[in-house]
């Protein structure tokens, strides 16, 4: 579980501060599915930084299963998303001198208890590219590949910031379909970041945000699955 | 108004770089500084050399004649001398009857020129005395009555008076004299008259040794009178030119027919370019030209190749804006001039910097060679030819590489240049190394195919590295070489004198401790060598394997020759050699190899010696003693006077090891610090992904740059077979065309230091790249476009 509580950043630039972040209190179940959406500059993205560690926070303190992480030092929230995290990406950041294969390998290198390499390639479909290097994927594919590196680690909890934003809308929901998948086999706790609203149906839970601050939290009575929604 | 602005754009690209275009500039700078120093130095040396050379119509070639008096040369001695075939040499009968001498001279001259009739040359003698004197000073006089080799004054007047010398200026000067003062040698003073040089010795050496100390050896100039008086040992050779052939034509006609078929008088007959004592500076421009040139020409590379990868990363970066400003319609030429102009400023500068500084270094190079050879001071010349090389023609491959680059993102459509998403191709080489790793873990196999992704990075990394290891390794093979030469040799002797024979007196009587000893040359296939009778069970003069093992007692059995003498001729422990002496010809069985670094030199028992050369077995020329001899021997050496004179000698040979040393890690550390820096601007987002997936500080660093690492550590590993064939090959060289052992050896804690070297320069080399790893955000990842 994640808990936030009178979380704020602030970021400075000189004289000029912005506030990104404004006294956020937020509680994610693990096994939950979070979909964040809000427009550009409503805060989205340092919400999963703070979350993740990836980012200090100015005040405030969040708690992932009851650990105070935001208090840990650099070398300690390495280690906590080494042990509790994947990320995809937008872009997909995969290794381009390495290989599918190889690329999911870095995954699992840094886990105390990966799965499976060839299985989770399996799972994600990629067993006929499993040579390939990044240069000769297309954009799917490789964000299967980001998919598959982040899974790997077998970690309780998956950000994605705009995993579908580059992708068209057969492919990028076919990498919903895989994420929700993961969600129901594995029980992992996904937080997704997207302008898309439609994507918001396959949560548990919606969370809008403007201007640095949550807005609405919207409870989907049921979720529906990645094949039922309609594309924007 | 546009160009301005593009400039402006330009610059700031630029100074995002600054600390990489600054290190770039350095090896530029370093490539101009090195050539112009040799070159202006040498070109100084050279010019008023050949003058000299010239003008005082220096030999073409030299030739030693058998320093003995020759049964049918006895017709030419009066007869009130009293001799004897065994103890009577050449060089003796000039200090008792010069008359006599001249004779036998003349008529082996015109031996010599009946023999070669086909052949135009002059010939004369030319005699000389080597005087040692006070605390190990040495002075070879030359007598000026010869139209071959005349005397070069430099400064002052020819001596007239008995007490009057010249000298040559180095040797003045670091004692702190000049023209005027008095020098005492053998308790009588000497007024210096001037300064000279001789065309025909401008290296100081002693028995091929490279043994030199300007402050104590030199040349010197007597009156006539005096020449004839002063103790020194005595020595002679005839100087020729020849008039109508040039060089090949003279080896062809002359020296290949003689080695064909031998003249008895004559040992040997040596082109002036292959004769150490004044031949070695011919090969040391040669070679100081061809070796700095060389040098300058790989950093230089270097530097163009980094200008090449720098501007293309620029390009890479400034992809969009330069889309942009086609699809508004600037033209190519436009685009292109501003980062021209940006890269001549900053190239421009420090090649001429490098060009300034080299001048005013190139003096400081010249005075270093003039410490040891004596030649004429000529000035520092402004040489517009090597102006051109050092700034112009790295100049024109700077501007010229980099307008390849800039050409080649230029040409490429609007459209294209605009286009965010470019996928990285992986390079021949990079599939190359992924397939050698293919069964590594991906970590690995991530690390080290990291340098491989451009090939004109992993270029200069792998030709920067291993040539800066080349020189690394040759400093340490060097450093020890001076020591091993002239120590290891007179440390592992006893005796503390040598003294050698007067034969106008009769020889002093041989004490309890004193120990004979005989130097003769001997013919071996050929090629006269330098032999030297010991005996068997001495206690003196005891020789040495490589293991450090007493062989002296070896000598009962057959010979024992040193390894420049192995190396010279090919020879090996067990082979059999056919000695030839002027009383006998005989095989021996080569025993053991000595390891002494003097110049090839055979070892046999001094009466087996004596029965070779001479008709009787008891025949020695000088003993070994600890205690100092009586002031009946000619002459006196101390062992400490020549172990004192060796320091200079290492002095000069480590300061050119350190500096060899220095330039090796300043281009080496130039060269990581680069590399390793642009690898990380080139990876930020792989390098904060590494971190994001939860990869710590230790790991990522390890990730990224210890590739480096073990690259500079198989380069290193690499050069030093490399660098030790180099050296052996060098070696090889040197003894065979100059009868000079250099004994540069490889040793493992050479080869230590070298890799501690390596790893410091390593270390210091990417500190800024572990900085900006430190550095780089962790929401660097999240950022939109990856490039």
């Amino acid at each position: 579980m994640i808990e936030l509580k009178n979380v704020y950043k602030t970021y400075s630039n000189g004289e000029v501060e912005t506030k990104a972040l404004i006294d956020i209190n937020l509680k994610i179940k693990q096994g939950e599915v979070i979909v964040v959406l809000g427009a550009s500059g409503s805060g989205k993205t340092t919400l999963l930084n703070v979350i993740s560690g990836l980012d200090n926070l100015t005040s405030g303190t969040i708690y992932v299963n009851d650990k105070k992480i935001s208090d840990y030092n650099e070398k300690r929230l390495t280690s906590f998303r080494r042990n509790n995290l994947g990320f995809v990406f937008q872009q997909y950041n995969l290794l381009q001198n390495l290989n599918v294969r190889e690329n999911v390998e870095i995954g699992a290198a840094v886990s105390k208890n990966p799965l499976d390499i060839d299985e989770i390639i399996d799972r994600v479909d990629l067993n006929e590219t499993k040579t390939k290097y990044p240069y000769q994927l297309s954009g799917g594919q490789q964000q299967r590949v980001s998919i598959a590196r982040s899974l790997v680690k077998n970690p309780n909890f998956i950000f994605c910031d705009e995993p579908t934003g580059a992708l068209d809308e057969e492919t990028g929901k076919n990498i919903l379909e895989i994420l929700d998948e993961l969600n129901r086999s594995y029980g992992t706790t996904i937080i997704m970041i997207t302008h898309n609203p439609n994507i918001s149906l396959m949560a548990n839970r919606v969370i809008k945000m403007n201007s640095g601050k949550v807005v609405e939290i919207i409870e989907n009575k049921k979720r529906k699955s990645p094949k039922e929604i309609t594309w924007a | 108004m546009g160009i301005r602005v593009l400039f402006k754009n330009v610059r700031k690209t630029f100074m995002n770089k600054k600390f990489q275009l600054l290190a770039i500039s350095l090896i530029i700078f370093f490539s101009s500084m090195i050539y112009t120093i040799m070159f202006l130095a040498t070109d100084s040396i050279k010019t008023p050399m050949e003058s000299m050379m010239k003008d005082n119509n220096a030999e073409d070639f030299s030739m030693e004649t058998v320093d003995l008096i020759l049964p049918d040369e006895f017709e030419y001695l009066p007869d009130d001398i009293i001799y004897s075939s065994f103890n009577f040499s050449l060089t003796e009968l000039a200090s008792i009857d010069e008359e006599s001498y001249n004779e036998i001279i003349y008529s082996r001259i015109d031996e010599i020129k009946s023999e070669y009739e086909d052949v135009f040359f002059e010939l004369e003698e030319r005699r000389y005395k080597d005087i040692s004197f006070g605390e190990g000073y040495k002075l070879r006089a030359y007598i000026n009555n010869g139209n071959i080799n005349k005397t070069y004054l430099e400064e002052g007047e020819i001596p007239v008076k008995d007490n009057e010398i010249a000298l040559n200026q180095t040797l003045v000067m670091k004692n702190d004299l000049s023209i005027g003062d008095n020098i005492k040698i053998n308790d009588k003073d000497y007024e210096i008259t001037g300064y000279i040089l001789y065309p025909d010795f401008n290296l100081p050496i002693s028995n091929g040794e490279l043994l030199i100390n300007p402050s104590k050896m030199g040349i010197a100039l007597f009156s006539e009178d005096e020449f004839k008086s002063i103790e020194g040992i005595e020595g002679f050779y005839l100087s020729g030119i020849f008039n109508d052939c040039n060089e090949n034509g003279f080896k062809a006609n002359c020296i290949d027919e003689f080695m064909d078929n031998p003249i008895d008088i004559v040992s040997s007959i040596t082109l002036t370019k292959n004769q150490m004592r004044s031949g070695a500076i011919y090969e040391e421009i040669r070679g100081g030209q061809a070796t700095t040139l060389g040098l300058s020409l790989i950093i230089a590379l270097i530097a163009v190749i980094m200008v090449g990868i720098i501007t293309y990363r620029i390009l890479k970066s400034e992809k969009n804006a330069i889309g942009i400003m086609k699809a508004m319609g600037y033209k190519n030429y436009e685009i292109a001039m501003p980062y021209i102009n940006l890269l001549s400023i900053i190239s421009a500068p420090a090649l001429i910097l490098g060009y300034l500084v080299g001048t005013k270094f190139a003096y400081n190079m010249k005075q270093l060679y003039l410490d040891f050879y004596m030649l004429p001071n000529g000035p520092i010349e402004t040489n517009i030819g090597v102006m051109l090389t050092a700034v112009l023609v790295p100049f024109i491959f700077v501007l010229g590489l980099s307008y390849v680059v800039i050409y080649r993102m230029l040409r490429k459509k609007a459209l294209i240049l605009l286009n965010v998403e470019e996928k990285t191709k992986a390079t021949r080489l990079n599939k190359l190394v992924n397939k050698l790793l293919r069964k590594s873990k991906a970590t690995t196999k991530f690390k080290y195919t990291y340098l491989t992704q451009s090939l004109g990075k992993f270029l200069v990394f792998v030709i920067g590295i291993f040539f800066a290891s080349t020189l690394i390794i040759m400093g340490t093979m060097m450093y020890g070489f001076s020591d091993k030469m002239i120590n290891d040799y007179y440390n592992s002797k006893d005796y503390e004198y040598e003294a050698y024979l007067d034969y106008t007196k009769k020889a002093p009587v041989l004490r309890d401790e004193d120990e004979k000893f005989l130097d003769v040359n001997l013919y071996y296939e050929d090629n006269l060598i330098q032999a030297k009778g010991i005996e068997y069970d001495n206690d003196l003069f005891k020789l040495y394997n490589k293991k450090g093992e007493n062989i002296t007692e070896l000598l009962k059995e057959g010979v024992v020759i040193n390894n420049a003498m192995a190396l010279k001729y090919d020879l090996e422990v067990n082979d059999v050699i056919e000695l030839e002496g002027t009383n006998k010809t005989k095989d021996f069985e080569v025993v053991e190899i000595a390891d002494n670094s003097t110049s090839a030199t055979l070892y046999a028992n001094i009466s087996q010696l004596s029965l070779m050369q001479f008709e009787n077995d008891d025949v020695y020329i000088g003993i070994y003693s600890n205690i100092i001899p009586s002031d009946d021997y000619k002459v006196v050496l101390n062992k400490s006077d020549i172990l004192s004179q060796s320091e200079v000698m290492q002095k000069f040979v480590n300061v050119a090891v350190y500096g060899l040393i220095v330039v090796a890690l300043i281009l080496a550390i130039l060269i990581l610090y680069i590399l390793t820096t642009l690898t990380v601007e080139d990876n930020i987002y792989s390098i904060s992904l590494l971190k994001v997936i939860g990869f710590n500080r230790n790991e990522v660093k390890s990730m990224i740059l210890n590739s480096y690492l073990t690259y500079c550590i198989i380069a290193y590993l690499l050069s030093i077979p490399i660098t030790k064939m180099m050296m052996e090959l060098m070696a090889w060289y040197l003894s065979h065309e100059f009868n000079m052992y250099m004994p540069m050896e490889f040793n493992l804690i050479g080869a230590l230091v070298g890799f501690a070297l390596i790893i410091g320069m390593y270390l210091v080399g990417t500190i800024n790249a572990n900085r900006k790893i430190n550095r780089i955000p962790l929401q660097e990842v999240l950022k939109a476009y990856n490039e």
